[in-house]
């Protein structure tokens, strides 16, 4: 349905969270300070509203010819935002891992009664909002303003738990460097503007020497929101301080809405003339390696599970940005069918790890992990199988988003790059390998039977949320077609 | 015939019988695991029962398969990611014949002789049964995606068995075990990928068929793509072998392993560097092969002479034998890099000869730690008067081993030594000075355990109890048999080792060298195997 030049069928996404925004809003200021309904309604909204705006997606794939990456006839507002397959395959990403994030929270909310349920939900809807406007962002001024619509809401959700100096330390450090990388981000586009006199993502119609700052600048400002070396100061810090949902939420999403960012900036062509393409080329194959490398050796000496994971993220972005290096139509989708599969790992590792460090946040240390075989064995089940997969076992979808993406490497034969980012992954492996051990290592040898620990008890709300992950990265893994099918065709 | 004689012909048969192999293991894996904790001798019945039932499924592949087809049989093909080229695609050959029925047979045996693993049976026997899953799936692989994924998925259940069930400092050895070998296979999927990009690029289809990409590989890619892809996947294999110098993981590896570990280890899991060598190395690059052979020819020779000499030195029984097996398949990494006919059969037969010989060897270790709970040769003595039934097998677990003629150690390094001697004479000259250090070692190992006056502890050691002779008996008398009459398992070996051969020969990129290669064997090629045969049997 149009009116003038707005479809709303195609910014329903958008339309459905700004409204579901203003109804919980108006709902906490005119209900009693009730905390249960908070916390009822808040996770019903965002999980019944995440569910209708996955389900239009899916049916707007199925039944419209949307368009193609590149191709932007079906966009509205102007040329402002455009509705093709990326956005549709993103938002129903973002939708499932919104679902995955509010289950979890159902549990941690309960626990914790002076946590603010009703601005968490607020600011988690306000984020979405976001999300969707990033994916969907076709000019540059789009993108800036859906960067901060989603960045600012995360700022406070990571400095949301007053209780505890780390959120707060983590809120602020995010918002500083946050805002700083925004400016920079900014900045790339006013010059990028200055030299094509549009703020659309299309080739400037003049190379300058200016250009190759303008390309710099913006890649900088993207490459902080995916925590790649040298941008990645924020991270660990984040990573740990903020409230188990909500890294459950930033760490898939957060990148997974960069990453289309740049997958929709190089598609455009915006930096695709030949200086500007080969400074983007040569920024990206240094973060590329630094990333892989740092990444992976520096969470080998970690003690904290949460900062140790946010180190190994970072590896895992070097690897993305390994396919994202050329620009053809292949590599841009071994970069989307990558943060798929990863969105759904990484909320699953961290919604294990949530259960594991508690709602007061009290044990997340690697060594918490050790001997969860015996506490739980579904739980510690679910982590190896979610560990494996970050490690890029086979058959999971972890091996999957890793085949794609050396496969296109090695077609467009980088084949140096590739080699060290395949070394940085035996490293990688070392980690998740010991965490594995750790996991197991009292329900093994003679010294087995002695020991007794508390079981853990798991919520239903958290077993479905695990459940969720869990299943897809299996399915995927043995059956690739599931996503492939969809991402190789963007 | 429940083949298709036609090799061909991919069509699915009325028996999938190959995926029932490999899937019979990880339905019982399933099983094993659900089971409740309390009946856990359950476990170990159910588990002998499904890999039983493989092995039964391996004898009616082994009698039904037909000896006059070089190519595959019993291939099965579904496509799995379309766009990829990649399928589930199966089939086996002379080649692999054996492979799978000899790890059709070490598995029930493992699974008898863990009888000292008290805790945590199911999880024992499931990621045993995993691990069957596993190899099988990489011996009837004829994609190059679903062979990658074998052999990564090996290294789960093995890391787990060694780092849950084994001994001493068995969880650095584990991880050790596991990024060491994890590492080699990045070599394999660097060189794949690169492999397959490049046929993308050059026909424009992607796909990761076997068959498709040696045709490929050995016409249509440059020589130094050749040399580099051959080098990348050698690697690859070379950690898995293991030979010399990447074999660090596998003394301490087969050291603190459960028994039913190195056994399920030095039996089959080593064949799967060796059977990468054959099916890929060598078949997909056969120029580079060529070039590069005296590294693999070197190595293995290194290989031989080293590992005797280490193993000579060792004070622990069991990492004696682990350094026997690089021994051991540095003859047969010999017979591979002759690229000749007999040595490409010696090889196979050797690697079959090995996994029963070296078996035996360490399910005896096994035994004689379960009852004093230490390897050390110090520690024992005498152990001919105290339990002369097990010293009795002992002794002919180590004729077997060393190559006595008779078993079919000598027999296959017979055949490598033939088959390498004709083009690498001195290479061959050295290695066989390693049949007679495995004499050494070996024997002066059972002088020192088992000859001379018991001491006070091997006094008590109770003898071999019937469940533990049914294990060894019957791959000493698989040994005893395979070395007088090995004739059925060369029959079947020799067709697909002569197509491989013509291939080689035929892409290799060289006319007139002093390699014989197989047009010169054809002229005595009906007798040739008879004949050798003949010698061996007839002393």
């Amino acid at each position: 349905m149009e009116i003038g030049d707005i479809s709303f069928y195609g910014l329903f996404p958008l339309i459905a969270f700004t409204f579901l925004v203003c109804v919980m809003v108006m709902y906490k200021s005119l209900s009693r300070t009730d905390f249960t309904s908070h916390r009822f309604f808040g996770a019903f909204s965002t999980i019944s509203i995440s569910g209708v705006v996955l389900v239009s997606q899916v049916i707007r794939w199925r039944q419209f010819d949307i368009k193609k990456l590149g191709e932007n006839d079906l966009t509205t507002l102007n040329g402002l935002v455009s509705t093709d397959r990326t956005s549709a395959i993103s938002i129903i990403v973002i939708c499932a891992i919104a679902i995955v994030a509010s289950l979890v929270a159902i549990s941690y909310l309960k626990e914790r009664e002076d946590f603010p349920a009703a601005e968490f939900y607020i600011l988690l809807q306000c984020a979405i909002v976001g999300m969707f406007a990033m994916v969907m962002a076709n000019d540059f001024i789009a993108m800036f303003v859906a960067l901060e619509v989603l960045s600012i809401p995360l700022y406070v959700l990571t400095a949301l738990d007053r209780r505890r100096v780390r959120s707060l330390e983590g809120g602020f450090k995010y918002f500083i460097m946050g805002a700083a990388s925004s400016a920079v981000f900014l900045y790339g586009i006013a010059l990028q503007y200055g030299i094509s006199g549009t703020t659309a993502l299309v080739p400037p119609t003049e190379t300058t020497s200016i250009g190759v700052i303008a390309t710099v600048f913006i890649l900088a400002g993207l490459l902080f929101k995916v925590a790649a070396v040298p941008f990645h100061f924020w991270s660990p810090d984040v990573y740990q301080g903020a409230p188990t949902p909500v890294t459950v939420f930033m760490s898939a999403i957060t990148k997974l809405v960069a990453f289309v960012a740049l997958v929709r900036i190089i598609s455009g062509g915006a930096i695709d003339s030949s200086e500007s393409g080969a400074a983007a080329r040569i920024v990206l194959t240094i973060t590329c390696i630094a990333s892989a490398l740092f990444g992976s050796i520096v969470a080998l000496r970690q003690s904290n599970i949460k900062r140790a994971l946010a180190y190994s993220s970072i590896s895992h972005t070097a690897y993305i940005l390994l396919a994202l290096k050329d620009g053809s139509t292949q590599s841009l989708q071994a970069v989307i069918t990558y943060v798929v599969i990863y969105a759904f790992v990484i909320a699953g590792t961290f919604t294990v790890v949530s259960v594991l460090s508690g709602s007061n946040e009290q044990n997340d240390s690697i060594a918490g992990v050790s001997g969860l075989a015996k506490r739980n064995p579904w739980l510690a089940g679910s982590l190896t199988v979610l560990l494996f997969a970050q490690a890029g076992i086979p058959l999971t979808s972890g091996f999957i988003a890793k085949f794609d993406v050396f496969r296109v490497a090695f077609e467009e034969e980088f084949y140096v790059t590739g080699i060290i980012v395949l070394i940085a992954t035996v490293i990688a492996a070392a980690f998740y390998l010991r965490m594995v051990l750790a996991i197991y290592s009292e329900s093994f040898g003679e010294d087995s039977a002695d020991e007794t620990k508390e079981p853990l008890v798991v919520s239903n709300s958290t077993t479905i949320a695990i459940g969720i992950c869990v299943v897809v990265t299996v399915l995927v893994g043995v059956f690739p077609a599931l996503v492939t099918g969809f991402t190789h065709v963007l | 015939m429940i083949f298709a004689a036609n090799s061909s012909v991919a069509d699915n048969l009325a028996f999938p019988i190959l995926s029932a192999m490999i899937l019979i293991p990880l339905v019982g894996s399933i099983i094993v695991a659900a089971l409740p904790k309390s009946q856990s001798w359950v476990a170990r019945a159910l588990g002998l029962v499904t890999t039983s039932a493989v092995f039964g499924l391996a004898l009616w592949l082994m009698f039904s398969f037909d000896r006059n087809v070089a190519g595959y049989q019993a291939i099965e093909k579904h496509t799995w990611i379309k766009d990829l080229g990649i399928s589930y695609s199966l089939g086996i050959d002379g080649i692999s014949l054996f492979l799978v029925v000899l790890t059709a047979f070490l598995f029930p045996i493992a699974i008898l002789i863990s009888e000292s693993v008290k805790n945590n049976q199911r999880s024992f026997v499931a990621w045993l049964l995993v691990l069957q899953s596993a190899v099988l799936l990489v011996f009837v692989a004829r994609d190059l995606f679903l062979f990658f994924i074998g052999f990564e998925l090996v290294l789960i259940p093995m890391y787990f068995l060694i780092a849950g069930f084994g001994h001493g400092n068995a969880k650095k050895v584990a991880v050790k075990f596991f990024l060491f070998t994890m590492g080699g296979s990045i070599f394999f999927l660097a060189s794949m990928l690169a492999l397959t990009a490049m046929h993308a690029k050059d026909t424009g289809t992607w796909t990761f068929a076997i068959d498709t990409l040696m045709t490929y590989a050995s016409k249509d890619i440059s020589t130094a793509a050749s040399m580099w892809l051959f080098a990348g996947f050698a690697i690859a294999f070379a950690v898995k072998v293991p030979l010399f110098p990447l074999h660090t993981w596998l003394p301490d590896a087969h050291t603190e392993a459960p028994t039913a570990g190195s056994i399920i280890l030095a039996g089959v899991l080593l064949k799967l560097g060796t059977y990468g060598f054959i099916r890929i190395a060598i078949a997909f690059f056969p120029y580079a092969a060529h070039r590069l052979i005296w590294v693999l020819l070197a190595v293995s020779v290194i290989g031989i002479i080293y590992g005797s000499i280490v193993a000579t030195v060792q004070p622990d029984l069991k990492r004696l034998i682990a350094y026997s097996s690089i021994a051991h398949l540095g003859f047969v990494v010999l017979g591979i890099a002759s690229l000749t006919q007999q040595g490409l059969s010696g090889a196979v037969f050797t690697m079959v000869s090995h996994g029963l010989t070296t078996g035996v060897l360490f399910a005896i270790v096994g035994m004689l730690y379960d009852r004093r709970h230490t390897r050390e040769i110090s520690a024992f003595s005498g152990l001919m008067k105290s339990v002369p039934v097990l010293s009795g097998v002992f002794l002919i677990a180590v004729f077997a081993s060393i190559g006595l003629p008779g078993f079919s150690g000598f027999v296959g390094e017979f055949l490598t030594m033939l088959g390498a001697f004709n083009s690498h004479r001195w290479y061959v000259g050295v290695a066989a000075t390693g049949v007679i250090f495995a004499a050494l070692y070996l024997l002066w190992a059972f002088q020192r355990v088992f000859t001379g006056e018991p001491n006070a502890e091997s006094e008590k050691m109770k003898d071999i109890t019937p469940r533990e002779l049914m294990c060894v008996v019957p791959m000493l008398l698989l040994s005893f048999y395979l070395g007088v009459a090995p004739q059925f398992m060369l029959d079947r070996i020799n067709p697909s080792v002569e197509k491989l051969t013509e291939h080689i020969s035929t892409y290799s990129g060289q006319k007139t060298t002093d390699t014989v290669d197989s047009t010169s064997n054809e002229v005595e090629k009906p007798h040739s195997d008879e004949g050798s045969h003949g010698e061996e049997g007839g002393h």
